[in-house]
């Protein structure tokens, strides 16, 4: 397989999207624009762009707590986005969701949630449907170390084996579950250790090159739409900031060193992509540049867009409660 | 009294070759035993100086709970690093202390970063990754055993090692890296997952090595020559070429068209120019190369040297009589 130009610039700028669209949302949070927790994605960029940039529109992935870059990632609305985190109406549940529910089903993006490991059954439901209705989506969650060891995630992949569903998981493994390592709580050394036991290959990826997430993606995919079934991805990356937003009784230092987190730093993702794509006369440093300076402008226009819609209004509460009209069996 | 190091890759055999081949995994756990099958071994010889790197998945805590008592732990300080680098810094260490030999658990990658840095040191490379050229297929027991032997009684002797070839590589006029096995220019213009594994993508190769037996690039070699143990191979791949089947990964046959091969010369340069895509090391993509580097590759055969694991356990046994 070879990358094309597209692909590896496309890849640039969505995890400049992603940067700059948490940086931002730290900044209006610290400054009380929005309430309730947030979980930056910063540092792990690579994982959620090199698996969606091997998608199709029509492929499904679903996320979890820390799910602002997946959807981003997928080619939703940065706009909705926004105002979804900021509880607005034009945000993507209307404002009744919230950071953690972030669903667009237009591009193939099933939602998120802040219970951990749960998305992995819904993920593995759209598999199946994809396998009853003949189709050829593929459907892919995303989910971290610590979700790794909840009984959802295993109930899972062996479903998923023995039905040989088109599913792909893709364990962020960014070596904490808050503050607890996964040395001390995930029982074998990479959590891809355990794809044996479920009978499906398991693959160890360096999270943070963009490049290699999307390849090790491409050639799941290709098998899942072959019909040989479920493949488990773990990339291993770093989350480079807290935990979450608002927390500020889990501190950095308690259970990682700075210079730990320093030396994780050296290989942040987006660095390493963009020394690429200088090397290889991709772009120039200053295209890069713009790149960066484009998200900026654009995840300013999503903050506007956030501020300036309405909250929802509580007589509507209820409206999104149920499908209407209810589908038939 | 005789140091050993140890050098443990966590992550060896775990690669993509799971994915788009049938590669093996060696979980940890096994990798952990192997350690500390190989300790027994030189235990049993009086050795107990050990120097391991340290590793965040602990495949040396097994050993050292086994045996805490009877060796002398010995960590060395790799600061924060891991994966590869971690592999340099401890094998730079391990020469720094001098340290009488090492033992390497990894695949041929593993090998071929250790080997860059520790000039004669001997290593026992003991198989745990996909393509294994390099690394021997034996009970970790009997690797320490002959092991201990060698360090007590046989050091410094010529005959009870085996020194290796390798092939360096040039990018530029500057000595970029080595290979151990096999160095690959691949048409494919990314390193990302490193693994190859596209038969099509395949442009030339370079072999220190071929047997009959081997599995990955280098089982190419022997399916269009007899390897004579003092040069390298070098084949070329095209359209036109003489249709061969040859097993690049594990369970992975490939059909592939074989253009020229011919014997390398230790020393002689190979100079290649105008090609773009990547060089691949021992079986991964490491290097990007475009049209207007200049590569020099050439065999050489004062390689790292391993341990006649074979004659010295059959000179212990001799002894014993
Ligand atoms: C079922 C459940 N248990 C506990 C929590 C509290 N909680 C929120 S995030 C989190 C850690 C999850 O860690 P991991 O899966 O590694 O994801 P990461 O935050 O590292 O991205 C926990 C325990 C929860 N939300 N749901
Ligand atoms: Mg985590």
């Amino acid at each position: 397989m070879e990358l094309t130009k597209e692909t590896q610039i496309h890849m640039l700028k969505r995890m400049w999207t992603i940067r700059n669209f948490e940086i931002k949302v730290m900044e209006v949070h610290k400054a009380g624009e929005f309430v309730g927790p947030a979980h930056p994605y910063i540092g792990e960029e690579a994982v959620a762009v090199g698996v969606c940039s091997a998608l199709k529109d029509t492929d499904y992935i679903a996320g979890n707590h820390r799910s602002h870059g997946h959807p981003l990632a997928k080619g939703g609305s940065i706009k909705k986005a926004m105002a979804e985190i900021y509880g607005k109406v034009d945000g993507y549940c209307n404002g009744n969701g919230g950071s953690m529910h972030l669903a667009d089903f237009s591009v193939g993006i099933l939602g998120e949630s802040g219970i951990v490991a749960s998305s992995v059954p819904v993920a593995t439901g759209a598999g199946l449907a994809s396998k009853l209705r003949k189709k050829d989506f593929v459907s892919v969650v995303f989910f971290g170390d610590g979700a790794s060891n909840q009984g959802a995630c295993h109930e899972s992949m062996n479903l998923a084996s023995i039905w040989k569903l088109p599913v792909i998981f893709v364990c962020e493994n960014n070596q904490f579950a808050i503050t607890t390592s996964y040395q001390d709580s995930v029982a074998v050394d990479n959590v891809s250790d355990r794809a044996p036991a479920y009978n499906m290959p398991g693959v160890l990826v360096d999270g943070q090159n963009v490049e290699a997430m999307h390849e090790a993606t491409a050639e799941a995919v290709k098998r899942a739409r072959n019909g040989d079934g479920p493949t488990l991805i773990e990339g291993l990356t770093y989350r480079f900031e807290d935990h979450s937003l608002g927390l500020g009784r889990v501190t950095k230092g308690e259970y990682r060193s700075q210079e730990e987190i320093d030396k994780w730093k050296e290989r942040d993702p987006i660095d390493i992509h963009t020394k690429k794509l200088i090397e290889r006369g991709t772009l120039s440093e200053s295209e890069c540049k713009e790149i960066e300076n484009n998200s900026i402008e654009e995840i300013e226009e999503a903050v506007n867009f956030a501020r300036n819609s309405e909250f929802p209004k509580p007589e509507n509460l209820f409206d999104s409660m149920w499908a209407n009209p209810i589908p038939k069996p | 009294m005789a140091k050993i190091g140890v050098i443990a890759n966590p992550s060896a055999g775990k690669d993509i070759r799971r994915l788009v081949a049938s590669g093996r995994l060696i979980s940890n756990q096994e990798k952990a035993n192997i350690i500390s099958r190989f300790i027994s071994g030189l235990l049993s010889k009086g050795v107990r100086d050990f120097y391991f790197m340290p590793d965040k998945s602990g495949l040396c805590k097994p050993a050292i709970e086994n045996y805490r008592d009877q060796i002398n732990i010995n960590f060395l300080d790799t600061k924060f690093y891991d994966g590869p680098e971690q592999t340099l810094i401890a094998a730079s260490l391990l020469n720094d202390i001098k340290c009488d030999c090492i033992l390497v658990l990894g695949g041929d990658g593993t090998n071929r970063l250790v080997a860059k840095k520790i000039n004669k040191i001997p290593l026992i490379p003991i198989s745990t990754g996909t393509n294994n050229a390099f690394p021997l297929m034996i009970d970790p027991t009997i690797a320490g055993i002959a092991t201990g032997f060698f360090v007590n009684l046989l050091r410094g002797k010529k005959k009870y090692l085996i020194r290796n070839p390798y092939i360096s590589v040039k990018v530029d006029e500057n000595e970029k890296d080595i290979a151990l096995i096999d160095l690959a220019i691949s048409k494919q213009n990314f390193v990302g997952s490193k693994a190859i594994w596209d038969p099509e993508m395949l442009e030339e190769l370079f072999l220190t090595k071929s047997s009959p037996l081997s599995i990955g690039l280098s089982s190419i070699g022997s399916r269009v020559l007899s390897t004579n143990k003092n040069k390298g191979l070098r084949i070329i791949f095209g359209q036109q070429g003489k249709l061969i089947y040859a097993p690049i990964a594990p369970g992975l046959i490939s059909t592939l068209k074989v253009k020229h091969w011919s014997y390398m010369n230790p020393d002689e340069i190979i100079k290649i120019e105008k090609l773009s895509g990547t060089i691949a090391l021992d079986g991964e993509r490491e290097i990007e190369i475009f049209g207007n580097n200049k590569i020099e590759i050439s065999y050489k055969k004062s390689g790292p040297y391993i341990i006649d694991i074979i004659k010295s356990i059959k000179q212990d046994n001799l002894s014993q009589n």
